[in-house]
């Protein structure tokens, strides 16, 4: 055995939104992500944590589980776990049972389900500071006493907030028990694998377990009935049949409003940094294949996408700020009826709200919803909503071609275009989830349980965290995949080399030039041109390299010296409003990107619904983009 | 710059960012097939790169002797 699995392995095991992957954060230093609702970790992550006497401990957080009975795919994973039914996994040396301070009620169960499993377990009783806000007596001694287990207290969202937890691990470490002094944090309690299995599956433990909670409470005090919490009186409102909605479109609304206007001035100030780094370059290197590389290339085509930066930075920003308060499960209890009249249960709205930040771990959320149908009608339409790797296009196209004027007050119409274009992306998501329902026939009547946490001002330092994480991966796509994607292309696009004399721009004489005119005998009849056809192609890899994409092979087809980085002004030229209204329909119902389809693969462990995804898809993209050029033609006109 | 330089420069350019694309897109059996084709005339860590760390654990404990066919 290997010296990194010999290190004693704590588990964090707990309800969701106890707060493990934030303690997981401070025990560890990992950046995981956090964020206030249920079902954000689906999947085990583990890290190390190194004790102050030069040790290791192995730490691992795993999905929340609401009993040892699994419902869902999550549920499964913590199970299997805990209860050692993985192959490859050793049961762990300690389990860190996290409850919610402000909850005992229903944290308490599934700790006493793992104390009868007889492995060692400690009880972290986090948001004590909330709990005590709140006005409820809590005594983490006394409840240690009445559960006959070790308590410590933590707060998960506060640094040092698990330095109680930490304590406890490194004195448990330290201390060799008798006969193991090699793993001191040492399973040897722990029942056999059978009894195990036969622990969890006992069902008069659950109603023994609830009273003795009850019980528990009692004697602490801890059982009267909560008084009216602030964030009551805010659901009040917020869940109103009538204002709830409206509040919700108001927000969702403001969003894309300042999406667009916000982020105009830093994008202007990228643009002018990339065009000054052009004609740097292009007045550094003597004209040839190196200059044409750097700027038809790498400028024209990482750097026009790395323009868009602001915009992405200030829809997670946004995306954060209501994860983190609390908001977004109360959108699902909102969109539930909805939801429901399509024939998807309020627990796919979790998944789906993931996946406007990119398909693939909306995809993967999916495995908190239990019924089998519904998550697979999800995986399906998940990449339906507009992930951020589409916003670039649509800025790109609306910038260029609708006028920037305001149509209210404080209502700009390019904003209301970017809204308008996510809309369309959630109403075809919701008319191939009712198309499905009706295909596949109804289904049993789900109802949504879900839990609504506590309102919490946004963590200003998750908040910072998230956005860093968003801005790295940005900028790593832009710096690694999407360049040498335009690398590959500026090279398909310009050899071979024309020969001398070769009538109009020499990047149609190359192998990019002549894929693109025969590509456009599919396209062309939805309006898109050769260059279009073309730039569709790498866009398969990640859907913001259209754009640089664009800007390589209209940067290559210019006849004259245009300023690289500025895709804008030559499309502009190049298209009718037809074509980019049709691309931009195109966009809002695209086949997805490979990793979508991996991501699918992985998830259903099949490929049929990876190939049934792409193929719809690609019929609804051709669809809508066909259908809007040509009723914009004939609405517009042919210019 | 001479002209033979400035090719060298765009041909490496062109390869590297060949193989970067291939390694981020293709699907893993792939990238071990193509890895094991490469055996012996690439090194073990061009291999393992392009392969990926796990395609050496899923053979066995040799990491550093890069992918190769699993004796299991």
């Amino acid at each position: 055995m290997s010296a990194a699995l010999a290190d004693p392995l704590v588990a964090l095991v707990g309800n969701p939104n106890c707060g493990k992957t934030a303690l997981f954060n401070l025990l560890t230093g990992s950046r995981q992500k956090i964020a206030n609702y249920a079902g954000v970790t689906v999947e085990r992550k583990e890290g190390r944590l190194r004790t102050r006497a030069g040790g290791q401990i192995r730490v691992l957080d795993l999905p929340g589980a609401y009993s040892l009975r699994p419902r869902t795919p999550d549920e499964q994973i913590t199970c299997d776990f805990v209860l050692g039914r993985l192959p490859d996994e050793p049961r762990p040396d300690v389990v860190v049972a996290v409850v919610d301070g402000t909850n005992l009620r229903r944290h308490l169960r599934l700790v006493l389900a793992l104390k009868r499993l007889g492995q060692p377990v400690v009880v972290a009783l986090n948001m004590v500071d909330l709990a005590r806000r709140r006005g409820l007596p809590i005594d983490a001694a006394a409840l240690g006493r009445e559960l006959g287990l070790p308590v410590v207290e933590t707060i998960g969202i506060r640094a040092g907030g698990a330095q109680a937890l930490l304590e406890h691990l490194e004195r448990e470490h330290a201390a060799p028990e008798p006969g193991s002094a090699s793993r001191p944090l040492s399973a040897s309690r722990a029942v056999s694998l059978d009894e195990a299995a036969s622990i969890a599956a006992d069902m008069a433990s659950v109603a023994a377990d609830q009273q003795e909670v009850e019980r528990i409470l009692g004697r602490l005090g801890l059982d009267g009935v909560p008084a009216d919490t602030p964030s009551d009186r805010i659901d009040r409102v917020v869940l109103h049949p009538l204002a709830g909605p409206l509040i919700l479109g108001v927000t969702m609304f403001l969003m894309f409003q300042a999406v667009f206007a916000w982020a105009q001035p830093f994008m202007q100030a990228i643009t002018a940094l990339i065009a000054a780094l052009a004609a740097l370059v292009g007045a550094a290197l003597p004209a040839g294949l190196l200059q044409s590389l750097l700027v038809d290339g790498v400028l024209a085509g990482a750097g026009s996408v790395l323009v868009f930066l602001p915009q992405i930075v200030l829809l997670f920003a946004f995306i954060l700020v209501l994860e983190d308060s609390g908001y977004l499960p109360r959108a699902a209890f909102l969109l539930d009826r909805l939801m429901g009249s399509v024939g998807l249960s309020g627990r796919s709205f979790i998944p789906l709200l993931s996946s406007f930040a990119c398909a693939v771990p909306g995809i993967l959320a999916a495995r908190t919803i239990p019924n089998a149908r519904d998550r697979i009608v999800t995986i399906l339409i998940a990449p339906l909503m507009t992930c951020s790797a589409r916003l670039p296009v649509y800025t790109l196209l609306i910038g260029t071609f609708v006028p920037a004027r305001t149509v209210g007050p404080g209502v700009g119409l390019q904003g209301l275009v970017l809204f308008a274009l996510y809309a369309a992306g959630v109403g075809g998501a919701f008319a191939v989830a009712w198309l499905l329902k009706r295909l596949r026939g109804a289904n049993a009547l789900h109802p949504l349980q879900m839990e609504l946490p506590t309102y919490h001002v946004p963590s200003l330092r998750n908040l910072g965290i998230g956005l860093v994480q968003r801005v790295e991966v940005f900028v790593r796509r832009v710096g690694t995949i999407i360049l040498a994607l335009m690398v590959l292309l500026w090279f398909l696009s310009s050899f071979p080399v024309a020969p001398a004399g070769y009538p109009g721009p020499a990047i149609e004489y190359s192998l990019a030039g002549r894929l693109g005119s025969l590509l456009a005998v599919v396209f062309a009849p939805i309006g898109f041109n050769w260059q279009i056809s073309i730039a569709l192609v790498p866009g398969m890899a990640a859907r913001e390299v259209v754009v640089g994409a664009l800007g390589t092979v209209y940067s290559l087809s210019a006849t004259g010296r245009d300023v690289a980085g500025q895709v804008a002004p030559l499309i502009a030229r190049a298209w009718s409003l037809s074509t980019a209204l049709a691309l931009l329909a195109w966009y809002v119902f695209a086949p997805q990107c490979l990793s979508t389809l991996v991501a699918a693969r992985r998830e259903t462990n099949s490929w049929r619904y990876p190939a049934l995804m792409a193929a719809y898809q690609f019929a609804l993209a051709y669809a809508a983009a066909g259908l809007t050029y040509h009723l914009s033609r004939w609405w517009l006109g042919p210019a | 710059m001479s002209a033979w330089l400035e090719r060298l420069i765009v041909a490496a350019a062109v390869f590297a960012s060949a193989a970067y694309a291939f390694k981020a897109l293709a699907p893993f059996g792939w990238r071990v097939s193509l890895a094991r084709r490469l055996a012996g005339r690439l090194p073990d860590r061009m291999l393992i790169w392009l392969a990926g760390q796990s395609a050496c654990d899923a053979c066995g404990p040799r990491p550093t002797a890069g992918p190769r066919r699993s004796t299991r």
